[in-house]
């Protein structure tokens, strides 16, 4: 798994390639918290290169979500693949979550 | 250890109870995919041995010692196969409760989800307890 953190204005986009699962986590759990305390919480997940997300993956979105919904900020994902689509929906997740098809819109709906 | 024939082939290998051994399963799995040039669904298998090799680590032993999980992984006639066995305590994924996915956002609880995504992704997943070892089968057939 790869990380690439941006900044659009007050935005922070963190891009996530290759596979989200047990071994890789803790890494993308630690830059998420990073992210999040570092200002005011309004993050973009791009998973265009994520190859697929795990259960351990699903634990560090539901974290993070909550954390920025407590803190009333905005978290919108997109860039999912099939793969990793199906895993939010059965999760019950993805009617949860803000996603969106392209990073410009998602940018904008997170700072807005 | 590997045995090849044409279109056919089984990886054997053992790993201990940590999650920092689960790499090795998913290396084995990668170099297998690509030696045979399997499709993308075999990737549904990386993250189902993900769940259930990790489900044993954190779950199946109630002491500290270390303890071998045997990962058996086939290709053969169209499908994927992986076969992970155990001597931790008896846990029949299938039937497993399965969490609420209706509660609100604010109300989750991370965790459970797995043997959900496990039965998702796989064609097929049996269950075995013999001779007080766990013994889980996942198939993925590869023309979907």
């Amino acid at each position: 798994m790869e990380l690439r953190q941006e900044n659009a204005g007050a935005v922070a986009i963190v891009a996530i390639s290759g596979r989200i699962d047990s071994n890789t986590s803790p890494q993308l759990e630690r830059v998420l918290i990073d992210t999040i305390a570092a200002g005011a919480p309004r993050l973009v997940l791009d998973l265009t290169g994520t190859q697929y997300l795990s259960s351990a993956g699903l634990r560090i979105l539901l974290l993070t979500a909550k954390q920025i919904e407590r803190a009333s900020g905005r978290f919108v994902l997109h860039g999912l693949c099939d793969r990793v689509r199906d895993v939010l929906d059965l999760s019950g997740f993805l009617s949860e979550l803000k996603v969106c098809s392209d990073r410009t819109e998602a940018v904008a709906i997170a700072g807005a | 250890m590997a045995n090849r024939m044409a279109n056919c082939e089984q990886v054997e290998l053992v790993i201990r109870n940590r999650i920092d051994e689960l790499p090795r399963v998913i290396a084995a799995l990668d170099a297998l995919v690509q030696r045979h040039e399997l499709p993308d669904a075999a990737l549904d298998m990386h993250v189902a041995l993900d769940e259930v090799l990790s489900n044993i680590v954190k779950y199946a032993y109630e002491d500290i010692d270390s303890h071998d999980i045997h990962v058996r992984l086939k290709v053969s006639s169209g499908q994927l196969e992986a076969e992970v066995e155990d001597d931790g305590k008896a846990f029949d994924p299938l039937h497993a409760i399965q969490p609420d996915r209706k509660p609100p956002l604010a109300e989750r609880k991370p965790g459970g989800l797995g043997v959900s995504i496990v039965k998702r992704l796989m064609s097929e997943v049996s269950y075995t307890r013999a001779h007080g070892r766990n013994c889980i089968t996942l198939t993925r057939r590869l023309d979907r």
